[in-house]
């Protein structure tokens, strides 16, 4: 018992200890921080190439996770005129449109969606338990697996390393600081407040600096490549559903076996829908997607995509914001 | 990425020997088509770059440029080298396209037989050149500068002018033949541009073919002709039309013809027409093929 309190960390004197403390913490961080960046290599990888036969709710899938993909999904399906969405005092509902019945053309992912659906569901529900996006996970799972393997995706191993390590940052940084705490009141001295505001602002950093994001160095560089390939087409596929006075024909739903509106939402998300004929769409998802998040479900509270529950899903430790995933945040890990 | 050359020393031989690979049949990039290219990589099989967007370039276009090379072989196709100018190269021009070059590795890469700057300045337009002997002078001495720090093969391509310089001493196709031969380039044949020559200054195409050494022929560009009254226009704004097709196929049938290019930079049609005019130019090119018509 004695030498728990006769060394020289037990009778530092308190100002000293606090500089000592703040030391401390800020080593562990600079450690957590270089490890975490340095635990993802894939940054030397060599991008693959963009693929001529492109999967938008692949890409959709890669930008958010399974909650773009529903979103992507739910689109689709109004685009091509099996869904379209009913204002009933505050809430907002998916209808299916009756005379819209030739679902052969459809593929299995819209089928089940459609089917999900049935002839009209709250939207805020997509997003909750046994949800649309609950239906699409095996589809998720099967994407998951692809960018895995292409090495896209934070794999679980490094998810494992990060989050031993931040249990060791969270030890150092509570340990030292209980540590100090319990010495000072058994010598009965009771200002310890510095200590508790520097372990909490120690914990907040070290819970902030080991979030990962859900796409690796690769799967954003990957991202932002699809990104550059299509920025053209992002305003090229607008253009036929900007309302205006003048008549205008009714595009064509498929270019090169794929609808260049789908896959403009598939890359950038769906706020480059603002303006268009679906501007409602968007405005809709991002609403229906933040009161989903307060209701308790999968979402991370916004348009971002998924968040696994585990990290709380509350913030994207990406760098960039939640609420602006119309560019692709990559979601959260 | 590091677009500034270094220093070569080789000189490069001739291009018959240099050049091996057919590339086939592409399209000049322009950002407009960026989207459709990697929806149609099968159908496009190289691009050409307009190698004066690379320099000095910010880094979405640097971003662009290692895309595109990921995907397509790429050429490079410069328009400030200004070969016909008598006060020689710009060197810092000449060093940006040497990096470039050096980054893109293409088969080889091409500017035009003209001059584009005068007294440092620059005029705006691909100016042509008295066909003179003195100015064939002037091509070679330039041309060996751009040897000295470009190993690639070089091919230059014929332009259209609204006059003749009446101070000129011989054909055109002779001109280009000597240009050619004494700088050992390829040529980069416009058949648009020979078509559009040979109706508005009175000569006929095939004798014009006549007078050029096939086997330096190594690229095409095609493209529509824009009609202005009496005058043929170059535009890049049309569909190709059945006179230069008639053009192509005939060069085609004489010359072991490495690749062709569409050049389209105004009133964009829809992807899908670009890619008939692809298709229909690979039709010809496989149909025609000189080394199969000629049991090479």
């Amino acid at each position: 018992m004695e030498i728990l309190l006769d060394n020289p960390l037990g009778t530092m004197y308190g100002p000293y200890f606090l500089i000592f403390y703040g030391f401390v913490i800020f080593f562990t961080l600079v450690f957590l921080g270089i490890t975490k960046s340095r635990a993802d290599k894939t940054d030397r990888l060599s991008l693959p190439p963009i693929p001529p036969t492109i999967d938008p709710y692949e890409i959709a899938y890669l930008r958010g996770g399974t909650n773009e993909l529903a979103r992507s999904v739910v689109f689709s399906l109004m685009q091509k005129g099996f869904l379209q969405i009913e204002d009933e005092g505050s809430k907002k509902y998916l209808k299916r449109v009756k005379d819209k019945t030739d679902t052969a053309r459809l593929n299995l992912i819209e089928q089940i969606s459609l089917d999900w659906i049935k002839t009209r569901q709250e939207i805020e529900r997509i997003f909750q338990p046994n949800g649309l996006v609950d239906q699409l996970k095996q589809f998720g799972q099967a994407f998951e697996i692809r960018l895995e393997q292409q090495q896209m995706l934070v794999s679980d191993e490094m998810k494992a390393r990060i989050s031993r390590l931040k249990r060791l940052a969270f030890g150092i940084i509570f340990g030292l600081g209980a540590y100090k705490i319990f010495v000072a009141v058994l010598l009965g001295n009771f200002n310890f407040i510095g200590i508790i505001v520097f372990g909490i602002v120690g914990l907040v950093f070290a819970q902030a600096i080991s979030g990962l994001p859900r796409l690796t160095k690769l799967g954003k560089r990957y991202l932002e490549r699809l990104q550059l390939a299509f920025d053209s087409l992002k305003y090229e596929a607008q253009k036929p559903y900007i309302p205006t006075n003048q008549p205008q024909v009714v595009p064509q739903t498929t270019f090169a076996g794929v609808d260049p509106l789908l896959l403009s939402v598939g890359v950038f998300g769906g706020g480059i829908l603002a303006g268009t004929v679906f501007d409602n769409y968007h405005q809709t998802f991002q609403k229906a997607q933040q009161q989903a998040a307060a209701a308790g479900g999968s979402s991370c509270g916004s348009s971002c995509g998924s968040c696994s529950s585990s990290d709380g899903g509350s913030s994207c430790s990406s760098g960039s914001s939640c609420s602006s995933c119309g560019g692709g945040c990559g979601g959260c890990s | 990425m590091q677009v500034l050359g270094k220093i070569k020393t080789e000189i490069i031989p001739n291009p018959k020997s240099k050049i091996q690979n057919r590339l086939g049949v592409g399209i000049g990039f322009r950002e407009q088509f960026r989207a459709d290219l990697f929806l149609h990589q099968n159908e496009i099989d190289f691009l050409e770059i307009t190698a004066d967007h690379y320099l000095d370039a910010n880094q979405k276009k640097l971003e662009e440029l290692k895309l595109l090379k990921q995907h397509f072989p790429l050429i490079p196709h410069s328009l400030e080298l200004s070969l016909g100018s008598a006060e020689g190269i710009d060197e810092s021009y000449l060093e940006k396209i040497a990096g470039l070059v050096e980054f893109v590795e293409p088969e080889w890469f091409s500017d035009h037989i003209c001059f584009t700057k005068s007294g440092g300045v620059k005029i705006g337009h691909l100016a042509p050149v008295p066909f003179t002997s003195e100015a064939v002078k002037v091509f070679v001495r330039n041309i060996a500068k751009v040897k000295e720090q470009i190993k690639t093969p070089l091919i230059l391509e014929n332009i259209t002018y609204m006059m003749r310089f009446p101070s000129s001493e011989m054909p055109e196709a002779e001109f280009i033949s000597r240009v050619l031969e004494e700088t050992d380039c390829g040529l980069l044949l416009d058949v648009t541009n020979l078509y559009i020559n040979s109706r508005n200054h009175n000569f006929d195409w095939r004798d014009f073919l006549d007078g050029l050494p096939p086997e330096r022929i190594v690229q095409l560009h095609f493209v529509g002709l824009h009609k202005h009254q009496n005058l043929l226009i170059d535009a890049h704004a049309n569909k190709t039309q059945s006179e230069i097709w008639e053009v192509f196929r005939e060069v085609c049938q004489r010359c072991d013809v490495k690749g062709a290019v569409l050049e389209r930079d105004e009133k964009f049609p829809p992807f899908a027409e670009i890619l008939e005019e692809v298709k229909t130019a690979r039709e010809l090119l496989e149909k025609t093929n000189f080394a199969e018509t000629a049991g090479v």
